[in-house]
Parts: structure tokens; C-alpha cells; sequence
């Protein structure tokens, strides 16, 4: 379950997740812009900072941030996808401090930039060897995104690439909050799933 | 004993003293090795050292000749002359302070009515070659160390000095045989009963000016690595060792003829007295560095100048003003 | 000698003009050679990143972190050998006197890349590289990889295992309590308790090694169990520890924990806000000591530490001592906790009868799994492709997240504090680096 006051958080598309599959409550899909206005609501809601990490898919490279909260704990994924040939992210490290060793982290291993972090020195890997990025993957072995994140715990459909286009004023999120990612959910998957997202978190 | 070769007696005295006092010293350093280890195997449950010698005895010797053995590298950087002469300066006073010790009621290796002033004048040397040894190995841990030595023996110098002082009215002399004889063989009779304050300012002040534990900054191992003698390699290292032993034996045997009556003993008073009492000041310390995290820097200094100074001040003026009633 | 003195005093002349070296040179007539030679010693040249500066050397991060320091402070290098840092930990300081003015930890000497490697090796294969990110408890990162996998698999636990790893997860947690207590002493200039903390460590790892074999590094839990089962020996040594340890506590309380110089040195030294965890992401008992009574095992309830009784110590004094009683009470809570385990262990297999296969192939997806380790939320992010390698493993180390607020905790503190602070964060460097 979405908790309330992030129904209108400024997302291309909001997921709700269950817990009992994925470990996440809420999934939501950011154009780059609204990365970082919506980490700042995250703050605003006390969320803190479980982890940044990236997944090299063939799309691009999906940036990953989860969130939990001390009090109502549910976790929650943004994810930003970004294209391989401009792997250009906004940091966070100015609103969660703490991000910026993951981003040093992600730059050493995807060589993902993120724009505006002060201090993009190699974090783990030498700094001789700061153009090497040991995770990327072989144009063979890389997968597509919706062969990796099944659809209704997170995933956006097959056909909705477009979904990653900036779009603020198609939104789905920002009209009609947490029916329609739950309904989409509620018709292409089992009802067992849906089930579960829909239990409350402790 | 008539001197050989005409050497003046006196000269002979002191020569024949220096002697037996090096033989003294460099025995104290390896005992004191064995007993420390031993002390620190028992406090933390286990046998300390075993293998060398029966309930490793011969431990020490084995850990001198390893000292000995081993390469004197000096640093890249480092100010030769001064990185060396450091060590020398830490170890040469020791001989001189033990010249005015009264270890027994004629064993005196010079009897001086300044022997008190003596002692505590050459015990300041021993900063100067920490300042040197920290300042020339142009490393900034042992630079670090080297400031902290400073600052923690000028602060703890003034309230040992006014302690000392308490006692030196008390009996109106800084020869120590005198004191030792104005004290008692019980311990009732002993100064500690008379300066109680005295003797605590007196055993903080001891413990941090021999650098132990728990006022061991200027080495602090999980701050500094080794303070001012990281870069020391074999007998470099060694002899800041000895010197350190051979200095809180100094503190606590001026400890014992002051506060605890020297050779003075229930029984049949002579030297086995005073080494006994030594050693159990000894053992303290080592009690102490075994058991007790270490103070911060500035705890440290906070100590000292608000807290043992005006106490020492106090002490001094009280008994001022008893002794003139 | 002389010329050392000379040079130094120029250095501040010398930085108006382009390049220090040739200036030298000219002002000293020494040869170029002879300049290479005094520069490798660290004497001649300014530094090129920090005017004013005399140049001393140093690496990338030194010099990185050199950009913006001011001239009369002292850059100290800790580490990566020190024996403050537990390990190959390295933190650069910015000095004024022993005030620390800016401070960086540099990472990476112990990194690993686990999560190549998790890449690289089947699901069961990769197992024993979870006893090697955290040696210290090894087995909370053995059941955050079992967990994510068999969330991910739907792989059914049988009943018995969940209470064996409750138990053998819990001894570990204790025993990485007491080698942090006692290392966390040394750090602070006592040398004794790391003695007794290793003394009591023991009797766990005589314990643990029946089940896994080994001692540090366990490799114990499986995809949809435990690889042995606990016999009566192993029950029986455990039921002896459990009061055996609960004794000793008290004696711990008395000689160290109301030692008036340790409580000096801790109190108010390292406060770290609830906000700076937020920012920070810290968790575990740093977390704990900030008050917040935030456990993993209760708030992402995880096998069957629902239907046991324990409670989440806390402390509101978000300094040093607050995290040193956080974790001593935790030791009691784990104490309990495995009593209860064994009180309510049932029988029946150790091990699924229908638990995947070596060249298992988990199914398509994603999922995030987190346990509660002696250090903090340990988490796993797990990748599948449905093949029988994961296609993306990310560790979330609570050490990491825990050390990342060093740089803000430290500022304006003694040397001596930061060494505190760094011990009371109880740091595992392999941990941190992967």
C-alpha cells in the first residue's frame, strides 16, 4: 500500500508493491528531473536512506533508490531510468549526505556520473583504474527491463517505453493517484499478488 | 675499601655507585619486563609468558638479545644526529637520579643535602629527549606525541613540585636520608599518615610523568601508533624502554623514601624494606596501565591545572601553616 | 640540513611564481637532479593542489583531499594501517593542533567485488562469499542471501531450520558484540577486556564450529535450510553458555562500564541526531543509540522472530555511551532469544526434502530482502533473469552507511574522540569495502 501522504509524489508512474514478494511497498518511476524533488518529499516524510544502486538493463541504466522509514517501515524504490550514452544522473548527496558514497560506489562500477555531487573521486576501486567499471555488462548478457522486473511488482508494461519520456503533465500518477497502478495490476495478475499488496504494513 | 691508582675516594664512591647502579638498573629493566607481562597475563586470565626458562624467566633476556639483533633503521627524512642523540638523552639522567636514593640506612650512593632538587631537576631532562625523539623522526604521529610529552610534563611537573615541596618544609631538608629517618619503622609512623594529599598528587603526578597508563599519551598506541618513538627500530626503541623503566623505579623509590619510610620496616630495617616497598608502588602502576582505558588530552591537562595544582596548593599552604604552629 | 630551513622559509615567496622546482633551482643553484632528489623527500616543491602548502608526498585521495585545506594546518594520514582503524580502513584528517577540522575516510582496500561475483556463480555457490563480507557475523549475511533467494524462489523453510538459524544467528550477533567490546576498549587505551571479550568469544565459536565446521567465516545456512543440523551436544553447550554468559555481564558492568574515565571519554563525545541517521541511512545499533527503536526483526518481521519475546534496546543519548549500552543490552536480548529458541525447537528436518537443486534457475524477478546484523540492516537487492545466476546482486552494508557520517560526527572533535567515535560505530572493514 502507497502510504498517504506520497499519493502525490511526482512520478511518471506510482506501483504499489507487496512486501511479502518484493520486499517494497511502493515503486515509483522518475524522469531524472524528478528525482530529486521527490527525494526531497521523501525526507520531508523522515524516509531515510536504505541504499542507491544501478541496473545495467539494454534500455539503459536504471538507477535504483530505496527508502524505508523508521517508524512505518515499508520500503520504497524510485528508479530512474537513464541512457547508456549519457549516463548522467542528478545527485542526492546534497539531501541525503549519505548518497553520496553510494554514487562514488555506482560511478566505479557502472561509470555512472551523477551530476552536481561534489566529490566523484573513485570510492573502492583504484583510482588508477577509475575508467574501468567491472559491473557493466556484455552487450550478450544484458537483459531488458521488463524481462527483469515482473510487471505488476514494479515493472512499467512492455509497451510503455514511452514511460521514461519527461512527461509531468501525463502523469498518471498526479491525477488519479493509487487506483490506476493497483488496477492495472488487479487486471494483468493474479489475485494472490494483488492480495498481498493490498494488506497493510505494520 | 681503599680506591686503586690514587683516584680520590669520593671519585672512587661515585664510580664504584655508577657501576653497581648501571648493573642495578639494566637487572630492574629486564625483572621489571618479566614482571610486567607477567602481571599483564594474569590480570587478563592467562600465563604470561612461559616458554623461556621455567614459567619464562629467561623471557626478557630472550626479548633483550631480539632488540639487540635487530637493524637501527633511520628514517628517510629524519634529522640524523638529533634522531639519535634522543635516546641517550632519555637514558643518561637515570644514573645521576639514582645517586642521592637512600636504598638503605648506609647504602647511599651520595649523600647530598640537595639530593631531592637533583632528582628533580635531571628528571625534566627526560622531555627534552621526547621532544627531541618526536620532533626528528619527521613523522607526524611521533610529532604529535612529541607536543603531547610537552604539554603533560610541564602540567604534571608544577603540582609534583608543590607536593614534594609539602614534605621538604615538613622536615625542613631536601636530603632524602634525612627524611627517611625522620619517619617511623610502623606504617602509622610512616609520612603518608601525615600527607595523605601529598602522596596522591605525588602518584598521579609519578604515573604521568613516566608516561603509564592511564596518562600514556605521548605513546597512546591506538591514537599515535607509538607516539614519539614510532620510527625507533631495535635498541633505539630499547633504550626509551629501560628508560622508562629505570624512571618509575626513580618516581617510586622517591615515592617510598618520602611517604612510606624508606628503609624503615617492623623488622630488621634495611634495603630489603625499601626494595619491597618499591615494588609494590611498582605493581600499582602496572595494576593501573592493565586495567584502565586512557584519558583524553584534554582531560588530561584539565587534571592538572584545575584540580591537582590548586589541591597541591592547598596542601602546601596547610602545612605551612602547621609546621609554624 | 640548512637548506631544509631555507627552502621552507621561501615557500611562501615561491608560490607567486609558476613552477616551484625551477624556482628552486635557480634560488639555491642545486642541480635539476638534485631537485628530483630533495622532492621525492618531500622538501623542495609546494604542493600544486594547495598553494602555500609544502609539499609532502602523498597519493590521489592526499592530494584530493588537499584542495581547499589551509595552508597552516596538518593533513594526517590514518591508515590504512593503524591500529585504530581494525584493519585496512584509512581516513585522512585536516589538523589544527589535534582538533580535527575536515576528515575523510578513503575506502577500498579491502574491496572484493562481491557483487562481480555474485554475477559470476550460482545461487548456492555464492554462498560462502556472505561469510566472507562481514566476518564477524557471518551468519546474518548467510541468511540475507538464503532469505532473498528463497523469497525470490518461494523456497519453503522448514520449521526446525528457522529456529536453528534464530539460535546460531543470535550466538553470532553475541559473540560480534564482544570482540567489538573489547576492540572497541583497546581503541579507547584499555588493554585488558579484549581478553575477556575473546575469553567468552571462544565458547561461541566452540559452539558454532560443530554445526558449520568453521569457526569465522561460516558458509552454514542453505537455500531452504541449514547445511547440519544442531545435535544434543551442540544444544547442551548452548544451554550451558546462555547463564554462563548472563554471569559475566554483571562483572563486565562493574569493572568497565562504570569506569569514570571511560564514561568521561564516551558521554557527549560522537553525538549523532536522529536526522543525521536519516541522511545517513545509519542503522543497527548506532541507530539504536540515537533512540530510535528501529530492529529489523521487527519491523520487516523475518522467520519466526515474531512468535519470539525480546526487546529493542534503546538510548537517547546519541553519543559514544549510548551505543556502548545499546549493544551490551543487545547481548542480553540475544541471550533471551536463544533461550526461547530453544525452549520452542521442534523437531523435523534441517533441510527442505524439496530445496533446490545446485543448477537451480530462480524465477524471473526482483526482490529486496533485509535482516538485522550486529552492525545495522543488512539488505540484499537481488536481481534474477531466471537463469541460474543472479543478474544483480547489491549488498547494502550497514557498515557503510555507518561509517559515511564519520566525515560529519568527527569535525571540530580531539583525535583521541574520532578514534572513540570510529570504535563506537564497531567498523568491519570487509564489510564496508565488499
Amino acid at each position: 500500500m502507497i502510504p498517504e501522504m506520497l499519493h502525490d509524489l511526482p512520478a511518471l508512474r506510482l506501483e504499489a508493491c507487496s512486501p511479502e514478494v518484493s520486499g517494497l511497498t511502493l515503486a515509483a518511476y522518475l524522469g531524472p528531473e524528478q528525482l530529486r524533488p521527490a527525494v526531497a518529499r521523501l525526507l520531508e516524510q523522515a524516509y531515510f536512506l536504505e541504499g542507491v544502486s544501478v541496473v545495467e538493463v539494454s534500455e539503459g541504466f536504471l538507477g535504483v533508490y530505496h527508502f524505508d522509514h523508521f517508524d512505518t517501515p515499508g520500503r520504497i524504490a524510485l528508479r530512474v531510468m537513464i541512457a547508456k550514452d549519457a549516463p548522467e544522473i542528478p545527485t542526492i548527496s546534497d539531501i541525503y549526505h549519505g548518497a553520496s558514497w553510494h554514487e562514488r560506489e555506482c560511478r566505479d562500477f557502472f561509470g555512472v556520473v551523477y551530476l552536481g555531487n561534489e566529490n566523484m573521486t573513485p570510492l573502492l576501486l583504484a583510482a588508477e583504474d577509475a575508467e574501468f567499471h567491472p559491473l557493466r555488462k556484455s552487450a550478450k548478457a544484458l537483459k531488458g527491463l521488463a524481462d527483469l522486473i515482473p510487471e505488476n511488482d514494479g515493472g512499467p508494461q512492455a509497451t510503455d517505453a514511452v514511460v521514461f519520456q519527461p512527461k509531468p503533465d501525463n502523469d498518471p500518477a498526479s491525477d488519479a493517484p493509487p487506483d490506476a497502478p493497483s488496477d492495472a495490476s488487479e487486471v494483468s495478475n493474479s489475485a494472490e499478488r494483488h492480495h498481498a499488496a493490498d494488506t497493510p504494513s505494520a | 675499601m681503599n680506591p686503586p691508582f690514587g683516584i680520590p675516594p669520593e671519585l672512587f664512591t661515585i664510580l664504584l655507585a655508577l657501576g653497581l647502579l648501571a648493573g642495578f638498573v639494566g637487572l630492574n629493566g629486564l625483572v621489571l619486563v618479566y614482571l610486567e607481562r607477567k602481571v599483564a597475563g594474569h590480570i587478563q586470565r592467562r600465563p604470561g609468558p612461559f616458554e623461556v626458562g621455567p614459567h619464562g624467566i629467561l623471557q626478557p633476556l630472550a626479548d633483550a638479545l631480539k632488540l639487540v639483533g635487530k637493524q637501527l633503521i633511520t628514517p628517510r627524512g629524519a634529522d640524523k644526529w638529533l634522531f639519535w642523540t634522543a635516546p641517550i638523552i632519555s637514558f643518561a639522567p637515570v644514573f645521576v637520579l639514582f645517586l642521592p636514593i637512600p636504598f638503605g640506612p648506609v647504602l647511599t650512593a651520595m649523600e647530598m643535602d640537595l639530593g631531592l632538587l637533583l632528582i628533580l631537576a635531571f628528571a625534566g631532562i627526560n622531555v627534552l629527549a621526547l621532544c627531541l625523539a618526536g620532533w626528528s623522526s619527521e613523522n607526524k604521529w611521533s610529532l604529535l606525541g612529541a607536543a603531547r610529552a610537552v604539554a603533560q610534563s610541564v602540567a604534571y611537573e608544577i603540582p609534583l613540585l608543590l607536593a614534594v615541596l609539602a614534605i621538604a618544609f615538613q622536615f625542613g631538608s631536601l636530603n632524602l636520608s634525612t627524611i627517611v629517618s625522620g619517619q617511623g619503622a610502623w606504617p602509622w609512623q610512616w609520612n603518608i599518615m601525615v600527607q595523605p594529599v601529598a602522596f596522591f598528587i605525588y602518584f598521579v603526578c609519578a604515573l604521568a610523568e613516566t608516561n603509564r597508563a592511564p596518562f600514556d599519551l605521548p605513546e597512546a598506541e591506538s591514537e599515535l601508533t607509538a607516539g614519539f618513538h614510532t620510527e625507533y627500530s631495535g635498541m633505539g626503541f630499547g633504550i626509551f624502554f629501560l628508560a622508562e623503566y629505570a624512571n618509575m623505579i626513580v618516581v617510586c623509590a622517591v615515592a617510598t623514601a618520602l611517604f612510606l619510610g624508606g628503609w624503615n620496616g617492623p623488622a630488621a630495617p634495611g634495603v630489603w624494606w625499601f626494595l619491597v616497598k618499591v615494588y609494590l608502588l611498582l605493581l600499582v602502576m602496572m595494576w593501573f596501565r592493565w586495567t584502565y582505558p586512557r584519558v583524553r588530552f584534554d582531560q588530561l591537562l584539565n587534571l592538572s591545572w584545575k584540580w591537582l595544582l590548586p589541591l597541591a596548593l592547598i596542601n602546601l599552604l596547610v602545612t605551612l601553616v602547621l609546621v609554624k604552629i | 640540513m640548512r637548506q631544509k630551513y631555507r627552502i621552507r622559509l621561501n615557500v611562501t615567496t615561491l608560490q607567486t611564481l609558476p613552477q616551484p622546482e625551477v624556482c628552486i633551482a635557480l634560488l639555491f643553484e642545486i642541480a635539476p637532479n638534485q631537485i628530483q632528489r630533495l622532492s621525492t623527500q618531500g622538501l623542495a616543491m609546494t604542493s600544486s593542489v594547495s598553494p602555500g602548502r609544502l609539499y609532502l608526498g602523498g597519493d590521489f585521495y592526499t592530494n584530493h583531499f588537499e584542495k581547499g585545506s589551509s595552508p597552516d594546518t596538518m593533513i594526517l594520514n590514518m591508515g590504512p594501517q593503524h591500529p585504530a582503524t581494525h584493519g585496512v580502513l584509512r581516513i585522512i584528517f585536516e589538523l589544527e593542533g589535534e582538533y580535527i577540522l575536515r576528515t575523510e575516510p578513503v575506502l577500498g582496500y579491502l574491496h572484493r567485488m562481491h557483487e562481480k561475483m555474485g554475477e559470476e556463480q550460482t545461487y548456492y555457490q555464492y554462498m560462502p562469499n556472505m561469510g566472507r563480507v562481514d566476518y564477524l557475523h557471518a551468519l546474518a549475511w548467510n541468511w540475507a542471501w538464503a532469505g532473498a533467494v528463497e523469497k525470490l524462489g518461494g523456497i519453503e523453510v522448514p520449521r526446525r531450520a528457522e529456529f536453528i538459524r534464530v539460535i546460531t544467528c543470535e550466538l553470532n550477533r553475541i559473540s560480534s558484540h564482544l570482540l567489538w567490546w573489547g576492540a572497541f576498549l583497546l581503541d579507547l587505551g584499555a588493554f585488558t577486556p579484549i581478553m575477556y571479550g575473546f575469553d567468552d568469544r571462544e565458547r561461541i565459536l566452540d559452539i558454532l564450529q560443530r554445526p558449520t565446521g568453521s569457526r569465522l567465516t561460516y558458509s552454514y545456512y542453505r537455500l531452504g535450510g541449514v547445511a547440519a543440523d544442531l545435535d544434543d551436544t551442540a544444544l547442551d553447550m548452548i544451554r550451558d553458555f546462555v547463564p554462563y554468559l548472563r554471569s559475566r555481564l554483571p562483572m563486565y558492568r562493574d569493572l568497565v562500564t562504570d569506569n569514570m574515565i571511560l564514561r568521561h571519554r564516551l558521554e557527549g563525545v560522537g553525538h549523532i541526531s536522529v536526522d543525521m541517521c536519516r541522511r545517513y541511512g545509519a542503522t543497527g545499533p548506532t541507530l539504536r543509540g540515537s533512540g530510535v527503536a528501529y530492529d529489523v526483526r521487527r519491523a520487516e518481521p523475518y522467520s519466526v522472530y515474531p512468535e519470539l519475546d525480546f526487546s529493542i534496546p534503546t538510548d537517547h543519548e546519541c553519543d559514544g555511551m549510548a551505543r556502548y549500552n545499546v549493544r551490551m543490552a543487545e547481548i542480553e536480548q540475544s541471550l533471551n532469544i536463544i533461550e526461547q529458541a530453544l525452549d520452542m525447537l521442534p523437531t523435523g528436518e534441517f533441510w527442505a526434502k524439496n530445496a533446490p537443486k545446485p543448477k537451480w534457475k530462480a524465477p524471473k524477478g526482483e526482490v529486496v530482502f533485509a535482516v538485522e546484523g550486529a552492525r545495522g540492516k543488512i539488505g540484499v537487492h537481488l536481481v534474477s533473469d531466471g537463469s541460474a545466476k543472479p543478474y544483480r546482486v547489491k549488498l547494502r552494508a550497514p557498515g557503510f552507511s555507518n561509517l559515511s557520517l564519520l566525515a560529519e560526527v568527527a569535525r571540530g572533535t580531539l583525535l583521541a574522540d574520532a578514534v572513540a567515535i570510529l570504535g563506537s560505530l564497531d567498523l568491519v572493514i570487509p564489510e564496508i569495502d565488499r
